[in-house]
């Protein structure tokens, strides 16, 4: 049985997690134009960008000012550091039980496209720094080294589905008794290339998000972190914390469809969805709340919302996508919605779906309208990525 | 982690060495060189359908070419999971998307290379190419992502119980760019060139299929150790596959003699042992001294990135 004992998140609705909770009890997003990117899109395409500049996030950490540092880094830094905090994991003497593992889409993009180009004029130095950063692998080095995290180590590229998938690996580490606490997440950050990349795919809405909502045009590009922290039985029971929940089940499958676009029936999050609960041993009518994939493109919503019904017998409970405060911020987004499900369970709230006015026409499903307080036993959270990854998991209390 | 039943099945490589579709490649080794060296290019028509992969770069053919031909030689039609291990993902479609848009501004761009650009798209194509609906994860973790990569492979096959064929993968891919990088920065030790290749193994828990070796430890340290030097001294392996240098009796030998320098070469490692363990005649091939051959390590160590031990026996 893997437990969670720690949540930490940034995104654009709020440095640490108490600041994120209190924009969704307050139906507040974060979605506007960037401040630190630039773009020919920054007065075009709103996003979810986190409200803090490099310098004042290196500040915040107290990090050495004269190292390089992708943004990448720095959030994943932020959030992991409260995780950890939060689950009392400084008092773990022996550091190589711990585990960190994390998502990321495109590691330290923000770098490298700025200084791909001039290469060859750049000092051995600056240009080893500047290019390893680069690597998907170069946050999870840096995270666990600041947390003197030192067993083992890894870093998950599934797109949108990099952190769910990582918690997956750690709760299969902590399962296999290779580590007795793993942290969890994932990170991205803004970039002009994923900017680029999505506005090309032509899935990006120039005013915010309205997912599930019959007239939704696409998502809006966002960043930010999110990890948890997961823990074997015997150790929770050993250091006598107060856990949050626990990690019931989980699975991935693959789309195998089309690299971008999710099949119309959603066969791969159907299988996700319903292998998830098999594993958790919940029947789908004891689903309290789900956290759905929710991106607010065309595509996604009506595949996900008809793989909804199809595992949910047409019967599909609360649910709501949180992209409609935070953005969609891709690889980070399964470790921020972790946090989102296990504070739905820790405080009885599911959080209403920004933006929405009309169903979708094929599926008539209504997404969470009002904030509402109620008891919430079962969580599942989606992430569905490029590549047809999906993933699914499910939080218990 | 000691681990039982777990295998190593059939495998394919595209490397800078004859390695596809040749099983006596080691007969006709290619010196290395000093300049960066990129993998021999299999004859793609040959084998992939030239309309289905016209747009795609180099490594996403190689990907798909040694998946389709592992999958060939272990006589199987079907995968239960695709394991992609990638350091540097698909470097020719980020530098292309990169330099779409600052070339042409950044509206009216193609989303070709975007797509093809991400970590999960070689894993995305397998999948869709074999209709594989099950467990599909990539990782990229610099030096150790193969290693950890396959450890998902083992603990997946460890938590469903039943008979998995897992496709576990380890692929890079040199550009022009990514050389020059690479060369003036420095990334790796220097003694040999760097390189790339896309390696892959099927990976099962099926005692009565194909197998080229048992896959019999797999451990992570923070470096070599007393632990990795107490398992040599326990386990004593007839040769140690590794660039490190190690105080130890068994003989030493460096797989990037062979298939160069890159981030997932350790994948090249496993199928090098895989060859020595099934091919009598390779081992003189590569000169090399070990007298019986029986058990490998595989011993990947880097400042940074910390030490994985890997163990495979002939089945």
């Amino acid at each position: 049985m893997t437990w969670i004992t720690g949540i930490g998140a940034v995104s654009a609705i709020g440095l640490d997690v108490a600041s994120n909770y209190q924009s969704l009890l307050e139906s507040k997003d974060g979605i506007g134009y960037t401040e630190y990117i630039d773009t020919y899109h920054k007065t075009i395409l709103p996003v979810g960008e986190v409200k803090l500049s490099n310098e004042q996030l290196i500040d915040l950490l107290a990090l050495d000012k004269g190292d390089i540092y992708s943004r990448t880094e720095l959030l994943s830094i932020k959030a992991a550091v409260e995780a950890h905090a939060h689950a009392r994991l400084g008092e773990i003497k022996d550091r190589t039980r711990i585990a960190f593992i994390s998502g990321t889409s495109v590691g330290g993009m923000d770098l490298s496209e700025r200084y791909y180009k001039g290469y060859e004029l750049e000092r051995k130095r600056e240009l080893v720094t500047k290019f390893r950063k680069h690597g998907c692998y170069k946050h999870t080095q840096s995270a666990a080294k600041a947390l003197n995290v030192q067993g083992i180590s890894t870093t998950i590229s599934t797109a949108c589905s990099s952190a769910a998938n990582a918690m997956i690996y750690g709760a299969r580490l902590i399962e296999a008794g290779l580590a007795d606490i793993v942290i969890a997440g994932g990170v991205d950050p803004l970039s002009k290339f994923t900017i680029n990349g999505f506005n090309s795919l032509k899935i990006l809405d120039t005013e915010p998000t309205r997912p599930f909502d019959d007239s939704r045009v696409g998502l809006n590009l966002a960043e930010g972190a999110g990890y948890i922290v997961l823990e074997s039985e015997q150790s929770v029971k050993e250091r006598g914390i107060q856990p949050l929940g626990r990690l019931l089940g989980y699975a991935n499958t693959c789309d195998a469809y089309h690299q971008t676009a999710s099949s119309p029936e959603g066969k791969g999050a159907v299988l996700a969805m319903s292998k998830a609960l098999e594993m958790a041993g919940i029947n789908p009518s004891q689903v309290d709340y789900i956290n759905v994939h929710g991106t607010g493109t065309q595509n996604n919503d009506l595949s996900e919302g008809t793989a909804l019904k199809t595992v949910f017998n047409g019967k599909v409970p609360s649910f709501s996508s949180t992209k409609s405060y935070t953005g969609h911020t891709l690889g980070a987004s399964g470790g921020i919605e972790a946090a989102y499900s296990l504070l739905a369970i820790n405080n009885g709230v599911v959080y209403p779906n920004l933006r929405f006015k009309t169903s979708i026409a094929d599926l008539g499903l209504i997404p969470q309208q009002q904030l509402e307080y109620k008891t919430v036993n079962i969580v599942l959270s989606n992430s569905f990525g490029f590549g047809g990854n999906n993933t699914s998991l499910v939080f218990g209390r | 982690m000691h681990l039982h039943n777990i295998y190593i099945g059939s495998s394919s490589c595209v490397s800078i060495q004859e390695t596809f579709d040749n099983p006596q490649w080691f007969e006709s080794l290619k010196p290395l060189t000093v300049e960066p060296m990129k993998v021999l290019a299999p004859d793609y028509k040959k084998f992939l359908d030239p309309t289905a992969t016209r747009r795609m770069s180099k490594v996403l053919k190689n990907s798909l070419l040694t998946a389709k031909q592992a999958m060939e030689q272990q006589g199987i039609d079907k995968l239960d999971a695709v394991l992609t291990a990638t350091a540097w993902g698909c470097q020719e479609d980020t530098t292309k998307f990169l330099d779409s848009f600052e070339s042409m501004g950044e509206e009216l761009l193609s989303p070709t290379s975007f797509i093809q650009s991400t970590h999960n798209t070689i894993g995305g194509l397998i999948a869709m190419s074999v209709k594989c609906n099950g467990y599909n994860n990539t990782i990229s973790h610099d030096f150790m992502s193969f290693e950890t990569s396959l450890l998902d492979a083992v603990l997946l096959i460890k938590e469903n119980k039943e008979t998995m064929n897992c496709y576990v993968g380890g692929i890079d891919e040199l550009t022009d760019f990514s050389a020059g990088i690479f060369t003036k920065a420095q990334c790796f030790n220097g003694f040999y060139p760097v390189a790339e290749a896309a390696t892959c193994f099927i990976v099962h828990n099926n005692e009565g299929a194909k197998k080229s070796a048992k896959l019999t430890h797999i451990i992570f340290t923070q470096a070599i150790d007393q632990t990795v030097l107490d398992l040599l001294q326990q386990n004593k392996p007839d040769l140690i596959l590794s660039s490190s240098s190690l105080n130890t009796e068994v003989p030493v030998f460096d797989y990037r003699k062979v298939c160069g320098e890159f981030s997932t070469a350790s994948a090249f490692g496993v199928y090098l042992a895989g060859e020595l363990l099934t091919k009598p005649l390779a081992k003189s091939a590569l000169g090399i001294a070990a007298t019986t051959l029986k058990k490998i390590a595989i011993i990947n160590s880097y400042p940074e990135g910390r030490c994985s031990y890997l163990e495979v026996e002939a089945c």
